[in-house]
């Protein structure tokens, strides 16, 4: 099956500075968890397939059509919701008024996004609270909110930037039933995180990215297997984790 | 629910709460300052564009907050990822301000309407004043939303504004109002056209230019500096706001004698100003020289240019006397010079005699001015003077002419 979403030789970075180096990446449905320590370049990753910034070399391919172009980058952007690890909202604007704002700038049609709207509210099951001003929920519903606000008008690509970040732990089970409803609902999922726990919860794949390259790629049984016996860690996964990179010299 | 970005941002925008403050400030200027412009369809006009400089301090601080509040809610990234170009998702912003501004300014120019319409006669609201009022709104909004976006401070924004807006008062070629709409003056096509431009060209920056919150967008920046200052030049280049206006084919006169023509737009003062005439010229023994008309600025030159005398409505009709007791004066004493060492005593018989004529011709000492007159001058003489019946004053204004004369010595009779 075609990737949803196919990188080729990207390179990324700021100014003189690499932050992403040659990598290769084909991104297809389901629920791939991109691990890795501060500073592997996660969200430049992410950034990058959000067509937020340009790579400074190589190839995005979404739904295969190539991203060279402006009219295509648009076209990209309305087969991708993004939640950005800080994402922004006017504490303003009701639940409702937030995913609809996010359907305007998706580039949902203006017919179909009433019915969209209410759809992505429903699916983060916050319906009942759609007149309620965000200022007034908690974090988690916050955060649901802002699924809500990348999955409405049913993207094919969902990014997802450390989204489980100042969660208390009942939240982060809500969040990761979330996505794995998201999964069910035949969408790809990158979810950015370095919680070796949510990976473990709802990843089909993953990636472990260390100093802008992409260092293994496997399923989780796969990178619980690769943990060497004197690894560091809670869990096996854990474990597994930092054997890869402590392979790449990524950890002290 | 019926959603629009637009009415999302309306419904939103802190200006909700500040209008009341906005049509405050657009009432208090507009009745406040004076209201000699009522009944005076380009006075009425001005005036009701006016106090769109003044709230427009008020709307431009309120754009900035609004344009900050994309980098200030933390949505430059989830922007950056819209499929929607920066000047779209910034246009319902900037549209919900204007919109604020606009309804502030359109209750005071209705008012203005309403309240001339039983005096001015035919004719309405001149477009081009209002036209210059929509302009300062959409400048100040324009100018407000671009502070915004190019400062994330909470403070600098409002601060750079009032520079903007003040800086008009200073730089008179820069100026995007008036202050009054005398009937011998209209708004400069030119200049007005170019000034839309230009608050478009603003406008245009305020969506289109990236926010530094955004990154990058240096040379956008750079280059709208550059088109900027090429605006102003533009501006200050085509001329001033306002520029004469030929006169009317007709003007409007009384029949009395004196006569007294006016221009059409200043129908209301007509009877007023004739009964002030007819109030020099009724002096018996023709103690007095009064021309056989005046006419208000503008339009001797077209009628009769050597007869009559001139005079201007600058607060309203109170400014007539000064005008007319000028004319009258200068034509009863021709020539007089005024001797070397005698100055103070000369000064204080004209000056007690111009008093006179003023207060007589308007009919009350409002006439003088807060003032009261020019230095030396006894209003309660004055005012004792006038409760003498016309031959009785008529005798005292000959005897001051004779000591006009007497200190002179080259007047004419």
């Amino acid at each position: 099956m075609e990737p949803v979403a196919k990188l080729r030789g990207i390179r990324q970075g700021y100014r003189r500075r690499d932050v992403i180096v040659d990598l290769d990446l084909d991104i297809r449905h389901g629920v791939l968890g991109l691990l890795g320590p501060n500073g592997a370049g996660k969200t430049t990753l992410l950034r990058t397939l959000a067509t937020v910034v340009p790579p400074k070399r190589g190839a995005i391919t979404i739904s295969g059509v190539p991203v060279d172009s402006r009219r295509a980058t648009m076209e990209a952007r309305r087969r991708i919701g993004y939640l950005p690890q800080h994402f922004g909202y006017y504490p303003g604007f009701t639940v409702y008024d937030f995913v609809r704002y996010s359907a305007w700038l998706r580039g949902v049609p203006a017919r179909e996004a009433d019915a969209a709207t209410r759809e992505a509210i429903g699916f983060v099951d916050l319906t009942d609270r759609s007149r309620a001003k965000l200022k007034s929920l908690s974090g988690g519903m916050i955060r649901r909110c802002g699924i809500a606000s990348a999955i409405v008008g049913r993207p094919q690509l969902v990014l997802l930037d450390e989204p489980t970040v100042g969660l208390d732990p009942a939240q982060r089970l809500e969040f990761r039933s979330l996505v794995r409803k998201l999964k069910d609902d035949r969408v790809a999922v990158v979810l950015s995180t370095h919680l070796v726990e949510d990976v473990a919860a709802v990843c089909d794949d993953v990636v472990v990215m260390a100093e802008g390259r992409l260092v293994w790629r496997g399923d989780p049984e796969a990178l619980r297997e690769v943990a060497a016996p004197d690894a560091e860690g809670d869990s096996p996964l854990e474990r597994g984790y930092m054997s890869v990179l402590a392979a790449q010299g990524a950890v002290a | 629910m019926r959603f629009g970005v637009f009415w999302t941002e309306v419904r939103r925008s802190p200006l909700r709460w500040w209008l009341p403050v906005l049509m405050a400030l657009d009432v208090a200027m507009l009745v406040g300052r004076d209201t000699a412009w009522i009944g005076v369809w380009p006075q009425a006009s001005a005036a009701a564009q006016l106090p769109a400089y003044f709230f427009g301090l008020v709307l431009g601080g309120g754009a900035a907050w609004v344009a900050g509040r994309v980098h200030r809610a933390g949505l430059t990234e989830q922007l950056a990822a819209s499929t929607r170009a920066r000047w779209r998702v910034e246009l319902p912003l900037l549209a919900s301000t204007v919109f604020y501004g606009l309804a502030a300014f359109v209750p005071g120019a209705v008012l203005a309407a309403v309240v001339s319409t039983p005096e001015a006669g035919p004719g309405f609201l001149w477009p081009s004043y209002l036209a210059l009022g929509v302009c300062l709104v959409v400048l100040s909004a324009a100018t407000g939303h671009l502070a915004g976006k190019l400062w994330e401070s909470r403070f600098v924004p409002p601060i750079a504004v009032a520079v903007c807006l003040f800086g008009q008062t200073m730089l008179r070629p820069f100026r995007f109002y008036v202050l009054s709409g005398h009937p011998q003056v209209e708004v400069s096509p030119a200049a007005l056209a170019v000034r839309v431009a230009f608050v478009l060209l603003i406008a245009g920056f305020a969506l289109a230019i990236p926010p530094r919150a955004a990154g990058g967008g240096q040379w956008a920046r750079r280059g709208a500096g550059v088109a900027g200052a090429a605006g102003l030049v533009a501006v200050a280049m085509a001329g001033p706001v306002q520029v004469e206006r030929p006169a009317p084919a007709s003007a409007l006169c009384s029949d009395g004698t004196p006569q007294v023509c006016v221009w059409p737009e200043n129908r209301k003062y007509l009877p007023v100003v004739s009964a002030m005439a007819t109030r020099f010229s009724s002096l018996p023994n023709g103690v007095l020289t009064v021309p056989p008309a005046f006419y208000e600025k503008g339009l001797r030159s077209a009628a009769h240019p050597e007869a009559g005398g001139d005079f201007q409505f600058l607060a309203g009709e109170l400014s007539v006397p000064m005008f007319m007791a000028s004319t009258v004066l200068s034509r009863t004493l021709p020539d007089c010079e005024v001797p070397g060492g005698a100055e103070e005593r000369y000064s204080q018989q004209v000056f007690t005699l111009d008093a006179y004529l003023q207060v007589r011709g308007l009919g009350d000492a409002r006439a003088l001015g807060a003032g009261g007159g020019p230095p030396g001058v006894d209003l309660r003489e004055i005012a004792r003077v006038l409760g003498l019946p016309d031959n009785a004053q008529a005798e005292w204004v000959a005897e001051r002419l004779a000591a006009i004369r007497g200190i002179s010595g080259d007047c004419r009779d």
